[in-house]
């Protein structure tokens, strides 16, 4: 392709969107409705998965150590947890470390540890936050650790809890899956008629170019370009509305849920933007050149 | 030069359209193809334009074999023929300099050589005054010389005329032949769709007489009546 006829292609995909406006913004308004709903799924999906990693990462398996470990024997303890085949990783948090941890996380209920603090009392225990590969020996691998000397207490994962939650996750990652697919397929059937009760104007055109000597690219490239057009406006639109509906209902929501960290939209724009853009693009191009295919019987 | 050998064209309903033609006609040569309506004269132009295949025999246009003829490559033999129809099919949005652009952009020519060949093309067709001109502002004989403008922008080997005087006066249909033979006399293979029997007549021309898909007759300065 030419530079000067991507120029000309692109004229006049702007030419054929503007001689069937009417047809052409009900395509970008039916696209972005479809991405729109595709989007808040993608949101739902993304927060499900953001609070299910935090539920995770909360329920690790921590092991306490015995106050009689002196930090002399840490590193041996160390080697002992990651010698064991099932364990990946494991991180050592001090006592120190876990107290500042704990104000921090509870710094509004300063009276319930005000005196351990000025007195300068450290309740807690040092501690090792193992990770494991394969949840299914978790029983098997939990056993193991509680052998390594040094161990006083092992606080295991509430496993009921997060296979609860990996059910549910299951289920809304199932549903969205499902919902975004079928619309994006039922959103490019629509474009697909749409543009080409748009095409049915252009047919005597595309005709007189078959009878001249056009080559099939040289007739359908303005028509992709076309549907890129479409595609994009209505990518961006639907952003738009994401935004608005999700700043406005998602994030209070999560405001007034404590339970439930929510995203913030500035995070995920610029991917969503990326998902909606691509996902508005391929739907404008591909409607537009399969609804054209029909003219070319020429 | 263009070959039908045993041409047959059999439509999916069963309609025989073209019944073992056999015909040449060389290049630089005036031809007229005569008959009356459903005699096969349309289908003889759409195997030609490669828009429909024969159903048994071959065609060659030069040395090429239709048959052997890929898709993609259908393009470049339409641009060895200017196609003008009864109906001009011009596009009522685009002007008449447009309109004859049209071709030369549909088969990707650079903008200076559009700029140089169409005011060429519409003065040699008497059209320098109408270039602005939309086609509804023009009468059939004008929007026809339009259209054989758009089929000779291109600088065809062939001009395929299916019945060019179909849709215009009298006056206009001999003006519109005598401009094909103009084109004819630059050396430019001239076919001729018609159902015109004074025009056939007074022309003198080669005249291919079709009637239920088989040439009935094939003679040098003929008549529109022989069989």
């Amino acid at each position: 392709m030419r530079g000067s006829n991507i120029l000309y292609f692109m004229s006049q995909g702007i030419k054929y969107f503007r001689t069937n406006k009417y047809i052409s913004l009900a395509a970008v308004g039916v696209l972005a409705a479809c991405l729109f709903i595709v989007g808040n799924f993608w949101l739902i999906y993304l927060n499900v998965d953001l609070n299910l990693q935090r539920l995770e990462e909360e329920n690790q398996t921590v092991l306490f150590l015995d106050d009689s470990v002196g930090e002399e024997q840490f590193a041996q303890i160390e080697q002992s947890i990651l010698a064991i085949g099932n364990v990946s990783a494991c991180e050592f948090i001090s006592k120190e470390q876990a107290f500042a941890d704990y104000k921090e996380a509870y710094a509004e209920e300063y009276d319930l540890y005000s005196e351990l603090d000025e007195n300068g009392i450290n309740p807690l225990r040092n501690s090792f936050s193992v990770t494991m590969e394969n949840i299914e020996l978790y029983e098997e691998t939990v056993y193991q650790l509680s052998q390594i000397e040094g161990v006083a207490r092992i606080r295991k994962q509430n496993q009921d809890t997060l296979d609860g939650m990996m059910t549910v996750a299951k289920s809304i990652y199932f549903v969205c899956y499902w919902i975004m697919g079928l619309l994006l397929i039922a959103s490019l059937f629509i474009i697909m008629n749409t543009i080409k009760i748009a095409r049915f104007t252009n047919r005597r055109q595309i005709s007189i170019m078959k009878y001249v000597g056009a080559t099939d690219w040289f007739i359908r490239w303005p028509f992709i370009f076309e549907g890129a057009i479409i595609g994009i406006l209505a990518a961006v639109i639907s952003h738009l509305f994401v935004w608005y509906t999700y700043s406005n209902v998602m994030v209070k929501l999560g405001e007034s849920i404590k339970v439930l960290e929510i995203l913030p939209f500035s995070q995920v724009s610029g991917q969503m933007l990326l998902v909606t853009c691509s996902c508005g693009l391929l739907i404008g191009v591909l409607g537009s050149a399969i609804s054209i295919r029909r003219y070319f019987d020429v | 030069m263009l070959v039908f050998e045993h041409v047959s064209k059999v439509y999916g309903n069963g309609t025989k359209a073209l019944d073992d033609v056999s015909l040449r006609i060389d290049d630089g040569e005036f031809v007229f193809i005569v008959g009356p309506s459903g005699a096969g004269k349309s289908t003889l132009i759409k195997l030609l334009m490669k828009e429909e295949e024969p159903t048994s025999g071959k065609i060659y246009v030069g040395d090429q074999d239709l048959s052997k003829l890929r898709h993609r490559d259908v393009p470049y033999l339409r641009r060895k023929m200017g196609v003008v129809f009864q109906d001009f099919r011009l596009i009522n949005e685009l002007n008449v300099y447009d309109n004859v652009a049209f071709a030369m952009n549909a088969t990707n020519c650079s903008k200076r050589s559009i700029a140089r060949r169409v005011p060429y093309v519409l003065r040699l067709m008497n059209l320098s005054e109408k270039a602005k001109v939309f086609p509804s502002e023009l009468s059939g004989g004008e929007q026809q010389r339009v259209a054989l403008s758009r089929a000779l922008v291109n600088n065809p080997m062939m001009i395929v005329a299916d019945e060019p005087t179909g849709n215009i006066d009298p006056r206009m249909s001999w003006e519109i032949m005598g401009l094909l033979n103009e084109i004819n006399k630059r050396k430019t293979t001239v076919l001729v769709v018609t159902h015109e029997k004074s025009l056939v007549n007074a022309l003198k021309k080669r005249v291919i007489y079709i009637e239920k898909g088989r040439v009935l007759s094939d003679r040098m300065e003929g008549q529109y009546s022989e069989r």
